[in-house]
Parts: C-alpha cells; sequence; structure tokens
C-alpha cells in the first residue's frame, strides 16, 4: 500500500476502492460540500455493508485522534521503530503531537516483524 | 419500542448497522447521561453539548466562533474550554495548554471530560458520514453523585496525564485508563466500531466487507487530515 495516499500526495488507488474510500474520509472529516457525492460514490463502489464499516471507521478515528491529542500519549516502543522510516518522509514528525515520543529512540533495527501482533508474541 | 431503543435507530433510516454498533451507542447515551467518576449526569451533557457544538464550528477560525452555546454556569469556564478545543482544535494542544488545564479541572476529571467528548465526535462524525445526522442528546440523570474512582496502577509514561502502566492491551486504549469508568465509555465504541465481523486489530486479514489495507488507508487518511501524529 502506498503511504502517499494517508497524507494526500496520491489518489489511494492502489487499494481496491481506495480512492472512493479516500475521497470519503476527508470529506466527513472536513465536513465539506461534496460529502453527498462521495457518500453514493462509495455505497456504489463497496456496497452498504462495505459503506457502513467505512463510516465507522472514519467516526471511531474521528475520536481516536482527540484521544490521542488530549492525553498526549507517547507511541509504543512497537510503533516507534516500526514508523522510523516512513514518519519523516510523510510530514508526521511536524505534528504537535510529536513533541511526546523520544523520536531520536527510534531504530528501524528493532521493529518488530508484525506491527499488531498480539501482546506475548 | 421505548424511549431508548428508538434512539439511534438506523434501521428506520435505511441502513444495514451492526446491531452491536447501535447497542453501544444507546448505551453510550445513557452512560453519559449519568455521573461518573468526576462529573454529575448534568455536567457530562453539558460536556457534550459543548462538545459538538464546537467540532461543528472546527473549520472557522476560533475568534470568529460567537455563537457556541452559553453553558449557563452548568460547567466551570476552563472545563467548557477544554470540550471546546478538544473536540475542534485537538491539533493544537500542547503540554503548555494540557498542563494548565489539568492543573484547573484536576487530572481525573479532565480525562473524564475528555472520554465523554471523543465519544460524542466519534458517535456524531458516524451520524454525517452515514447521512443520517445527529441524535439527540441524552437528558442527565443525576440520581448519584460522581464516585471519584481512579485506576490505581498508572504511571507517568510521558504523556499529559498519568496511564496505566503496565499495560497488557494496545498502547492507545490506554490514553484514558486513569479513569476506567471513562476509559469504557470510549473503547466500548472503539471495540464495536473499528473490525466488525471480518477481523480485529490483531488481524492482519480481514474477511469483512474490508479489506484490512482499506480499512487501514482510511483511518491513516483521517489521522493525518487531522494532524494527528499517534
Amino acid at each position: 500500500m502506498t503511504l502517499d495516499a494517508t497524507v494526500g500526495r496520491s489518489s489511494g488507488s492502489d487499494v481496491g476502492h481506495g480512492e472512493a474510500i479516500v475521497r470519503f474520509g476527508e470529506a466527513v472529516t472536513r465536513g465539506s460540500d461534496d460529502i453527498a457525492a462521495a457518500r453514493d460514490a462509495l455505497r456504489g463502489a463497496l456496497g452498504d455493508e462495505g459503506f457502513v464499516e467505512c463510516a465507522a471507521i472514519t467516526g471511531i478515528f474521528n475520536g481516536l485522534v482527540r484521544n490521542a491529542d488530549l492525553s498526549g500519549i507517547p507511541l509504543d516502543d512497537t510503533t516507534l521503530h516500526a514508523s522510523q522510516d516512513f514518519r519523516e518522509s510523510l510530514g508526521l514528525n511536524a505534528f504537535a503531537g510529536a513533541r511526546n515520543s523520544d523520536l531520536d529512540r527510534a531504530d528501524t533495527a528493532l521493529a518488530p516483524k508484525r506491527i499488531f501482533a498480539p501482546p506475548g508474541e | 419500542m421505548t424511549e431508548s431503543e428508538r434512539c439511534f435507530d438506523y434501521a428506520a433510516a435505511g441502513l444495514a448497522v451492526r446491531d452491536e454498533i447501535a447497542d453501544t451507542h444507546r448505551a453510550s447515551w445513557e452512560h453519559i447521561a449519568r455521573a461518573g467518576s468526576h462529573w454529575t449526569g448534568s455536567e457530562r451533557v453539558e460536556i457534550a453539548r459543548q462538545a459538538r457544538a464546537a467540532r461543528a464550528a472546527r473549520n472557522d477560525p476560533p475568534w470568529t466562533r460567537t455563537e457556541l452555546p452559553d453553558a449557563e454556569g452548568r460547567l466551570p469556564e476552563p472545563a467548557v474550554d477544554a470540550a471546546r478545543t478538544i473536540a475542534a482544535d485537538a491539533r493544537r494542544i500542547d503540554r503548555a495548554w494540557a498542563e494548565k488545564t489539568v492543573a484547573s479541572l484536576g487530572d481525573a476529571a479532565y480525562v473524564e471530560l475528555g472520554s465523554v467528548v471523543v465519544t460524542v465526535t466519534a458517535i456524531d462524525a458516524f451520524g454525517e458520514a452515514l447521512g443520517c445526522g445527529h441524535e439527540r442528546l441524552p437528558e442527565p440523570t443525576d440520581d448519584r453523585a460522581p464516585d471519584g474512582a481512579r485506576f490505581a496502577e498508572v504511571a507517568d509514561i510521558g504523556g499529559y496525564v498519568p496511564m496505566g502502566d503496565p499495560w497488557p492491551g494496545p498502547n492507545v486504549s490506554r490514553a484514558l485508563s486513569l479513569v476506567p469508568d471513562a476509559n469504557a465509555l470510549f473503547m466500548n465504541n472503539v471495540g464495536a466500531m473499528y473490525g466488525g465481523p471480518g477481523g480485529s486489530f490483531y488481524d492482519l486479514e480481514w474477511t469483512g466487507p474490508l479489506s484490512r489495507p482499506q480499512a487501514e488507508l482510511l483511518a491513516a487518511r483521517v489521522s493525518a487530515l487531522n494532524e494527528c501524529f499517534y
């Protein structure tokens, strides 16, 4: 998956229906005027169930980002190491929340094979 | 149909929303309406009202948001400011603002306030995404006083508030862990809204209506638009 799409530098077209998914997430998060069209396009692409799941993810991540920002939670070590190689290139280190993590400790060599591995695995 | 069942009746809007999501949203409204650990039900509903209004104005410069509702004494001014800031300007929160706000409200009250804001934000954004709008905020049920509960096994791990340490689950799930009831309010929604029937946080391959790459592309784009580092 091309990570550039996550910061708006590409369309997300390397993921199935990625363009419609990105456009929908942007419209909802921004509250922009094209939200109805983005909604219709996504529903047409993914069907009702996929559309609802995208709505759920968009909703909960609009909460999760605030959850992280209000608490100042630092990155866990797994994510700190695994994200080192793309955080800078995507411009993520410029976000205010970056100040709460010790980015100098990041070392890609320490990154696990699976970033979503269950505890103890 | 009871008043509670009419609440979040997504099926009536012709939307195939999973029962788990609708049930969690109803439970969240009931949860917000009653006393938590550090705020009364009336205060929590006012926090929700301030957050909803501020987020609706998030695209306007802060100094032009002159139409936000007056809390009319139902909340201390620092709480009104905190609810509005988290809802509309979370990307601008820094340590100086957080420390000042925590000093004014208390760390646990700040965490609980935040849990109400992020829960209302997630549920409202879901309604906007579906095109069915916002559910009416609940009526407060002030039948008991806040219980003052705090999680004991917390430490300063570098955030603005103490967090559970050690912590067995995903890291982000400990952000509000100082107040267990507050953390449960939001994390119940995370459990219901993220992943769905085809996979969980720990599964690399999802078999439901979305693939994991589709879900993560959307999640990452929403996070980046909010300028969230985490």
